[in-house]
């Protein structure tokens, strides 16, 4: 998936991966990461 | 027991006053809970409720705790640290007051003060790390860490389990207490030398989380993860988090740390089995939050480190700060028990020793 000028919402879960995580990722592929969201499904 | 109050009172305070209303399982109108001001979002009723909830099961587990065999004098306890995680205050400090000074007068504890610690579901090991550090440092030879159980979470996932026709299982109030104490020369021993923080700055990759949980403060001691005989984690039981779609969170938990085993190189790929069968656990907590964070396996550690088998077990909390919305991080504390190196038989169940 090409990423690079797309807006994104990460979206993590804590005992995967955080949102921060999947945000980094998203922003180094080229996209803007418009927000951040970490779920607890514990 | 004092006289009873007619249907018609109570329906009266539920529908002038805005009592919340209890209701049997039958629907019958059983009792209401007043709010304690009329304009403060705080002491609602609900509020109320939840917060006496978590103040009874703690103090049902403090009396507890105190009343078995060999424990300590109710009179000797010093200092107690709640770590439930119901926020007592009114509409100018919510969240800023104290259950652990109510439990304790509850179970008669009349010469303890106490404070409550508060890190979401990691609530339980930052206190136990507090409570050791304030034996080690000579303030307090006796404190109890407690928690009360979460109204709120009652059936929680239950839309899963009603959607599966299996009945709604989260329908247990959990509480537990600890004693701290001075090294007895039996009891376990609580490593302050070796917790292990998740960091502001230790990042919230995965590999990153856990080797900050285990690496770093195993290899301070000059440990590795093959040194720990069980390690106890978010123990969910599975029974109520998977129906939910939630998975089973610590065998999944487990995998990761094994996974940091391989990394690390201390076992194989296909040795991940055998790690998390040898010395992990099936899940077998009520989903409270902060009371299957890692705690519930104290008591069965304790007894396995006295009269069993164990020589060291590892305690992981994690808690999820960014529900708040004040910060996207989680956070995480670990423990290190083990057996005190002087254990002679009759150890106290349910008490240990924070390491001088």
């Amino acid at each position: 998936m090409e990423l690079r000028g797309k807006k994104v919402i990460a979206l993590g879960e804590r005992d995967g991966v955080p949102g921060p995580a999947v945000a980094e990722c998203a922003r180094r592929a080229g996209a803007e990461v418009v927000l951040t969201l970490t779920a607890c499904y514990a | 027991m004092p006289d009873g109050v007619a249907a018609s009172v109570l329906e009266d305070r539920i529908e002038r006053h805005g009592a919340t209303p209890l209701l049997g399982v039958d629907g019958q109108l059983l009792g209401a809970v007043l709010p304690a001001h009329e304009e403060d979002d705080t002491l609602t009723g609900q509020v109320l409720l939840e917060n006496l909830a978590c103040k009874a099961t703690a103090a049902l587990a403090l009396r507890h705790l105190l009343a078995r065999p060999g424990a300590v004098a109710t009179e000797k306890v010093r200092y107690v640290i709640s770590c439930g995680e119901e926020a007592v205050g009114d509409r100018y400090q919510r969240g800023g007051g104290n259950l652990a000074k109510a439990v304790a007068e509850w179970a008669g504890c009349t010469r303890a003060t106490g404070s409550d610690v508060k890190a979401f579901c990691c609530g339980p090991m930052h206190s136990l790390m507090i409570a050791g550090a304030l034996v080690q440092s000579g303030l307090y030879d006796d404190v109890v860490v407690l928690a009360g159980g979460s109204l709120a979470k009652l059936g929680m996932k239950f839309q899963g389990h009603v959607k599966h026709a299996m009945p709604i299982v989260e329908d247990v109030l959990a509480g537990f207490a600890a004693h701290v104490g001075r090294d007895d020369g039996a009891s376990p021993m609580l490593r302050l030398d070796a917790v292990g923080r998740h960091e502001v700055a230790s990042g919230s990759a995965p590999l990153a989380v856990v080797k900050a949980l285990y690496t770093e403060p195993l290899a301070r001691v000059g440990l590795t993860l093959l040194d720990v005989d069980r390690f106890s984690l978010e123990l969910h039981n599975p029974e109520a988090t998977e129906p939910a779609g939630s998975g089973n969170v610590p065998l999944n938990n487990y995998r990761t740390l094994a996974s940091l085993a391989v990394i690390e190189k201390l076992i194989e790929r296909d040795g991940i089995e055998a790690f998390v069968r040898t010395r992990g656990m099936p899940g077998f907590s009520p989903t409270q939050g902060h009371i299957a964070s890692a705690i519930p396996y104290l008591g069965h550690a304790l007894r396995g480190l006295t009269d069993g088998g164990l020589t060291r077990t590892m305690f992981t909390g994690k808690g999820s700060l960014f529900l708040g919305r004040m910060t996207q991080l989680s956070d995480g504390v670990s423990l290190i028990v083990e057996r005190n190196p002087r254990r002679s038989n009759g150890g106290r169940a349910w008490s240990f020793e924070a390491r001088r």
